[in-house]
């Protein structure tokens, strides 16, 4: 159970998270949307510890995690994609997927160098994670590939594998869609719909294809300008008329009404 | 963690991939290299100026591959690295001298395990900077390193230097030049077995995320700033290792042995064999000995000739001499796929 309250998060004048509440069950796909701006990264960023906010708290389960240091928030089962994909270029897709599977039991350089049996079941434990992550996502084809290599959709799918080999119990999803075509927005959203039963993790998802958002989650937090503008079963949030508002503008709002699920409301 | 920009995700990767052979070619290579490298003393054994070049390519080699540890698989920068090999070689000389007896495993592991501490401590600033002021940092590390033995003369004898016994088991000592090339050999292949056994585990892969992404290496739980300081570490200890070897090679350590210019060469080496390869900057090594024994005669030369060799290689070979093996295999599949092409006039689309 994640939980935000009241956090607010501005640079120098401009506020990027306003007087934020949060809540996500365990179990279910979440969604945050919002136009260009409103703060969705800004969230993500807070609760992996990458920005540190003004005021507020963040619980997990028990953990209070703006106690903890950006790279210990995946001991506590939260790992994220990346909007920009920040995948390890040089490395291929396997090993990437292992870098996501390595922190589950980090052995010391002395276990590694001299292979001692820690290392070693490491590595097999990790090596099935991993096989299990590119079977999911059925990019096996892609396992000796470089990552620098692959075009951007691609390159998507294995920057969510990572974050999947970590064992997480919370997924923060950053675009997932983003770079796809939108023929396979469909599939996408069905292996995100997925995760909860098939990976025991909840998911917190970002994305601007409204398409995806609806079709992939069962609860959605609508942002505009920092602030929470709307909450509730994708249906409620899509005829919300603030929401309308913020994507589509007042004046063209009452026109459109029936053509935004349609038009993706891209932000 | 607000310093820490996911921009830092987006940085150019400083690496260019090496493209290798298939599996069964690389194998044959390797095997080929090391027999070369086993028999050569048969050939070469009584020109004791030609032993001495060989066994400095592999004390280079070493050194070398610590390096490039540090700026290709780490993706962090250092123009000190001759400063590591400086406390490896006083290290040496001092345990070798004060410590009769002293079997020569010890004394290797002792002066790794000491380059390694002063290492760590560089390490501790570093890990929080990168680019330009690592760059710095390490510059000014290595020239410090033989100024403080210049002026420490209680413990250094200042310009004169230390003089190094040959390395000694027991009672069995190893003073020719065949004996230290061998020696020398296999302090190599077993720091190189280690150096590849930590790159394939979870440890080289925790190097390489913070090369290509510290945000992303961080979300995936690694400890960035720790990561460098275990690299630092390691890089360091190898090259007090080569430091050890090059200690007993020359027979003498002095703030000489260890110029800033050194440490340029190594670069220069790493670069010219191409990042994040073993073998390339082994390939390196050789280059760079062959180069300074053939202008000893004519002092100056060296970075000429080696400053050429870069930028030519540069030109022609960007990834480095790691890359020749795929290169020539590619030309020679051109090559056999024209031949019988030849023959055939070609036809107006291809003249025109």
């Amino acid at each position: 159970m994640l939980g935000l309250r009241g956090v607010s998060l501005s640079f120098g004048g401009v506020k990027a998270i306003d007087n934020l509440d949060l809540d996500l069950s365990d179990g279910i796909v979440g969604a945050l949307i919002g136009a260009n701006g409103a703060g969705k990264t800004s969230v993500l960023n807070v609760i992996n510890r990458f920005y540190e906010p003004q005021s507020g708290s963040v619980q997990y389960d028990d953990v209070d995690i703006l106690r903890l240091r950006s790279h210990q928030v995946i001991k506590h089962g939260i790992s994220r994609s990346f909007q920009n994909v920040a995948l390890f270029n040089q490395l291929t897709v396997f090993d990437n997927l292992l870098v996501g599977a390595d922190h589950i039991s980090r052995p010391g350089l002395l276990t590694n160098l001299f292979r001692l049996p820690k290392a070693r079941r490491h590595g097999r434990e990790a090596r099935k994670r991993a096989e299990r992550v590119l079977e999911f996502l059925d990019i096996s084809h892609l396992r000796a590939r470089r990552a620098s290599e692959l075009p951007f959709g691609e390159r998507k799918l294995v920057d969510m594998g990572r974050a999947l080999t970590t064992d997480p119990k919370l997924l923060l999803l950053d675009e997932p869609a983003a770079g796809m075509p939108e023929a396979r927005h469909e599939s996408l959203a069905k292996l995100i719909r997925q995760i909860p039963d098939e990976w025991e993790a909840s998911v917190l998802l970002i994305d601007h294809s409204m398409a995806l958002v609806l079709s992939a989650a069962s609860h959605v937090v609508a942002m505009d300008f920092g602030a929470k503008i709307a909450e509730g079963s994708p249906d409620e949030v899509r005829s919300d008329p603030r929401v309308i508002d913020a994507y589509l503008g007042p004046q063209d709002a009452a026109q459109q009404d029936g053509a935004q699920a349609e038009a993706g409301l891209e932000g | 963690m607000s310093e820490l920009s996911l921009s830092a995700a987006r940085r150019g990767a400083l690496v260019k991939s090496i493209r290798k052979l298939p599996l069964g070619l690389r194998m044959l290579a390797i095997v080929a290299v090391a027999i070369v490298a086993i028999v050569f003393p048969a050939f070469e054994g009584s020109d004791s100026f030609v032993m001495y070049t060989a066994t400095q390519a592999l004390v280079y080699g070493l050194a070398i591959v610590s390096l490039n540890l540090l700026v290709g698989f780490g993706g962090q920068i250092s123009l000190g690295q001759a400063g590591f090999l400086a406390i490896g070689g006083y290290a040496a000389a001092l345990l070798a001298i004060h410590v009769s007896g002293l079997p020569i495993p010890i004394e290797v592991l002792g002066a790794g395990a000491a380059t390694a501490v002063i290492g760590f401590l560089l390490g501790l600033p570093t890990g929080r900077l990168r680019g330009h002021y690592l760059a710095i940092l390490t510059l000014g590390f290595g020239v410090a390193i033989p100024e403080i033995a210049l002026n420490w003369t209680s413990l250094t004898q200042g310009r004169t230097g230390l003089t190094v016994p040959p390395p000694r088991i027991g009672n069995t000592i190893f003073p020719t030049p065949t004996e230290l090339y061998y020696f020398s050999l296999v302090v190599l292949v077993i720091c190189l077995v280690a150096i590849f056994s930590i790159l394939a585990s979870s440890t080289g892969r925790a190097f390489a995320a913070v090369r290509d992404s510290e945000a992303a290496a961080t979300a995936m739980g690694i400890n960035v700033t720790a990561t460098k300081v275990l690299l630092f570490t390691t890089s360091a200890f190898f090259a007090g290792v080569a430091g050890d070897l090059d200690a007993h090679l020359q027979g003498l350590v002095s703030p000489d042995s260890f110029p800033f210019s050194l440490s340029l060469f190594f670069f220069a080496a790493v670069v010219l064999g191409g990042l994040a390869s073993v073998w390339g900057s082994l390939a390196g090594a050789v280059i760079l000995a062959v180069i300074e024994a053939e202008t000893s005669s004519s002092s100056g030369w060296e970075p000429v000739i080696l400053g050429g060799a870069v930028v030519l290689l540069l030109l022609f070979l960007p990834r480095g001499l790691a890359d020749f093996p795929y290169r020539a295999q590619q030309a020679l599949r051109r090559w056999r796929g024209r031949k019988p092409r030849a023959a055939v006039p070609p036809s107006r689309a291809e003249v025109s």
